[in-house]
């Protein structure tokens, strides 16, 4: 079932506390596998080193991965070196992350989406295990830039004691270091945006479509547009191009209705979308010309420099290789649907199989319904190199014990975490974890998140400041906050547990520093 | 075979004679839908019996003595009424073609259910609930139709006459006899989810034993999701069933424990589909979305009852 070159684990009991990587919502263990048992492995390749071990918890779609606490350090500290004394690795990185995305999402477009039952089992298992070899391989390079910070800050800390070289005090090393890491290209997030714009300045050069628009009555809009097939073709062209962002872990798609709702959304600003594209492009080269005179006033040395602008550049790639990884997974489903369909499972049940298991159940119709039901409710999965398992029951429980989180104090009224885009807000807390929370967002709500994802985009363009759990410099969360101009603390690590909707909170971005008000 | 008829001389039209439940079978037992063969002793046999007997002067006579707020006064008609069904002997053209059927099926065991027919549709659904007698034996099986017929007369029903104002609607008892199937497991079908009513998904209920169990909420049954657009299974939740209803040694129903078997799944992904789509078939016969109760034995599926669901909205 498993994949076992090992006869039993060799670190599982080996002292090094566990840490909690991610909380993932809508994950199952198909898609996390593919990288949990890499980082155990092919993450050698080029980061030096693999993790040792980590095990990863699910209930239901719900997981929790761990690392070992000094692991995880030792395995940042290795590849934070590559990055500060291998010249021409930081930009090795971004270029590799955007080859794999691109070779990831090539095959995945020849997945087929129809008539899957006209393939054999040994096709299906093709288009299986391919793509689990390919999306793996994705990891080796993807997975860096997110080891050196994510978990103990490695990367920014060197970073920022450098910073203190060049003079830079404690109070503005923050702003200084979100100025100097500034991405200078667009994201896929903000290119979409764009593309949205131009779709909502076309609606804005017709006055009667722009009211409709204005009044938001969705239905109406659907009417008028039968009219204006050039609109229509464009939000059609939009939705075919981005459907598939919704698709967090395990289903979603937008519609041509939620792009409409999004243009709405735009006019209700009250702004104009032609101002709103002009705004956002001035300040990318704003942000280009504050981060050139920083470098230039700092003295920031050429090869400093190129590690800097690579570390910006880590933020664009990771929306990329994102894009193309929700695209992969999306066109996955439909083969994991035909395995569930041909093999009399439910599709949730091929979704907690393993790569070892669908290789048995594909090719020898060996396959055991029971244990993969009882993974649904509950499981945990263990590797290290050369070893991993899937425990149920008694086994999983007991695991479940090893990596039991502290109860968290809710009366806590101040968080702290990192800035992932200076400045303040204030106003009352939306706990947005997926696409279907996005409704109760209001224009000048507080996101508050474990961590964002392309999915809730539309909710993070209302809000006045995010919050998140998790997650560094080079988060979603930071990346999209930067680009958007919203306040953005990141890494509060229990913000979704202290705070409830309606909280009227205060974000002060510089410092890093959640207050509840009430 | 003036008051029996095989299942397969039954279509729906015959409610009148055999009532809805005989109906129902008839009716699957012509679309090829596996059923248990049986026949249906015809309501018009318990009707000569009641008349010829001399027992409809007496049930007027009795039904007229009760006060329905008094709930003495009904236990005391119901008792005195069903005593007096019982004891009395059945016509005997009628009890040797009884038998004779009963031989012909070939089967020790039947189980013996009240089909009734009624006029009044508000009738009918109490009707529906009327008798049904599990693992009868030659010895006994004149014993329980009479049984049948004589729960048109329990509290209970007599009770719902008076409530509903219906002591003058005319109520008759068919009664099937029917080849009893020791299911190894059992259950129900809504071929449209009764809570979300999604007409693309089907529920399935499934239990070890008999579906009595399953069908009076004694046991709780494994839930099945199926979509049928693409006929997956979308859902399966185990019941954690603790004991199941079964014949025993002495042909007698009784109650089984069944220790950790209860936790499994009942019925497999394959089963699951294979029964959807027999379940699709009975639908799709009668163009509304069904109630379906079902058994397995012997490595196959039988249909033992249809019936419309009526808790829809739409």
């Amino acid at each position: 079932m498993n994949n076992y070159m090992k006869e039993k684990p060799e670190f599982l009991y080996e002292a090094d506390p566990w840490m909690l990587g991610e909380n993932i919502p809508n994950c199952d263990l198909f898609f996390s596998t593919i990288w949990l048992e890499g980082f155990v492995s092919y993450f050698r390749k080029h980061a030096g080193r693999p993790y040792k071990k980590l095990l990863c918890r699910y209930e239901g779609y719900n997981l929790w991965f761990y690392f070992g606490e000094q692991d995880a350090y030792d395995v940042a500290e290795i590849v934070a070196e590559k990055i500060l004394y291998q010249e021409g690795f930081a930009q090795e990185v971004n270029k590799h992350i955007c080859i794999d995305s691109d070779i990831l999402r090539t095959f995945c477009e020849k997945i087929p989406q129809k008539h899957l039952d006209q393939l054999s089992n040994e096709e299906l298992w093709y288009y299986y295990e391919t793509h689990q070899k390919i999306h793996s391989a994705y990891y080796e390079w993807a997975w860096i830039p997110v080891c050196v910070d994510m978990f103990h800050g490695n990367l920014t800390k060197k970073v920022k004691e450098y910073l203190h070289t060049k003079g830079v005090s404690e109070e503005k090393v923050n702003e200084y270091f979100v100025v100097l890491t500034q991405p200078v290209n667009k994201s896929l997030i903000i290119l979409e945006q764009e593309e949205l714009l131009a779709i909502a300045i076309a609606i804005e050069h017709v006055a009667i479509l722009a009211q409709i628009f204005k009044d938001g009555n969705i239905e109406r809009i659907q009417m008028t547009l039968k009219d204006h097939s050039d609109i229509l073709e464009m939000l059609h062209a939009h939705t075919n191009k981005y459907y598939y962002t919704k698709h967090l872990w395990v289903t979603g798609e937008y519609t041509i209705e939620d792009y409409i709702q999004q243009l709405v959304d735009i006019f209700a600003t009250g702004e104009k979308p032609s101002e709103i594209l002009k705004k956002q492009d001035a300040s990318f080269v704003r942000a280009k010309e504050e981060r050139d005179a920083l470098v230039e006033q700092l003295q920031i040395e050429e090869k400093w420099k190129k590690i800097l602008y690579a570390y910006g550049e880590f933020m664009v790639t990771k929306i990329y290789r994102r894009y193309a990884q929700i695209f992969a997974v999306h066109h996955m489903s439909a083969i994991l649907k035909e395995i569930a369909k041909r093999k009399y499972l439910t599709e949730m049940q091929v979704r907690f199989a393993t790569l070892y298991d669908i290789e048995k159940m594909l090719l020898h119709d060996e396959y055991n319904a029971e244990e993969l039901l009882e993974r649904t409710k509950h499981c945990v999965y263990y590797a290290e190199e050369g070893y991993s398992h899937v425990y149920i029951k008694e086994e999983s429980s007991s695991l479940e014990k090893e990596v039991e989180q502290e109860i968290v104090d809710e009366d806590i009224t101040e968080l702290h975490g990192e800035t992932g885009c200076l400045g303040y807000g204030k106003g009352p807390v939306k706990i947005i974890i997926r696409a279907e929370d996005m409704a109760k967002m209001n224009p000048g709500d507080v996101l508050v998140s474990i961590a964002t994802d392309p999915d809730i985009v539309p909710a993070m363009k209302k809000a006045c400041a995010i919050v998140t759990e998790q997650g560094g410099v080079t988060s979603h969360a930071a990346i999209v906050s930067r680009e958007l101009g919203i306040p953005c603390v990141i890494g509060t690590k229990i913000a979704t547990k202290v705070l409830k909707d309606g909280d009227m909170v205060e974000v002060d971005a510089n410092r890093g520093i959640v207050k509840k008000l009430t | 075979m003036k008051y029996l008829l095989p299942f397969k001389q039954i279509t729906k039209d015959s409610v009148d004679i055999a009532g809805g439940k005989a109906a129902s079978l008839g009716e699957m037992t012509h679309a090829g839908v596996p059923v248990p063969p049986g026949f249906v002793v015809l309501a018009s046999a318990s009707d000569r019996f009641i008349e010829e007997t001399g027992l409809d002067t007496e049930i007027k006579a009795r039904i007229a003595e009760v006060n329905p707020d008094d709930v003495n006064t009904i236990e005391r008609a119901s008792n005195v009424l069903r005593d007096a069904i019982h004891s009395t002997d059945m016509p005997e053209d009628i009890s040797k073609e009884i038998l004779a059927a009963f031989d012909e099926l070939g089967s020790e065991f039947v189980a013996v259910r009240s089909s009734a027919t009624a006029e009044d549709s508000k009738a009918a659904s109490w009707a529906g609930e009327l008798d049904t007698f599990l693992n009868t034996t030659r010895e006994h099986v004149l014993e329980k139709v009479k049984e049948c017929w004589s729960s048109l007369f329990t509290s209970r029903a007599i009770f719902y006459r008076y409530e509903k104002n219906l002591h003058d609607s005319y109520v008759g008892v068919a009664v099937v006899i029917q080849q009893m199937i020791q299911s190894e497991i059992s259950g129900i079908t809504f071929t449209v989810h009764p809570v979300t009513q999604d007409d693309n998904q089907m529920i399935i209920e499934a239990g070890y034993g008999l579906g009595e169990a399953i069908v009076s909420g004694h046991v709780t049954p494994d839930s099945y999701v199926i979509s049928k657009v693409d006929m997956m299974i979308e859902d399966i939740h185990i019941g954690g069933q603790k004991k199941k209803l079964a014949k025993s040694d002495i042909g007698q129903n009784e109650w089984i424990d069944i220790h950790e078997d209860g936790q499994k799944q009942k019925l497999s992904g394959k089963q699951i589909i294979e029964l959807a789509e027999l379940c699709i078939t009975v639908e799709k016969h009668y163009g509304f979305p069904c109630d379906i109760e079902w058994a397995f034995a012997d490595g196959q599926f039988y249909i033992t009852q249809s019936r419309p669901i009526t808790t829809l909205n739409k």
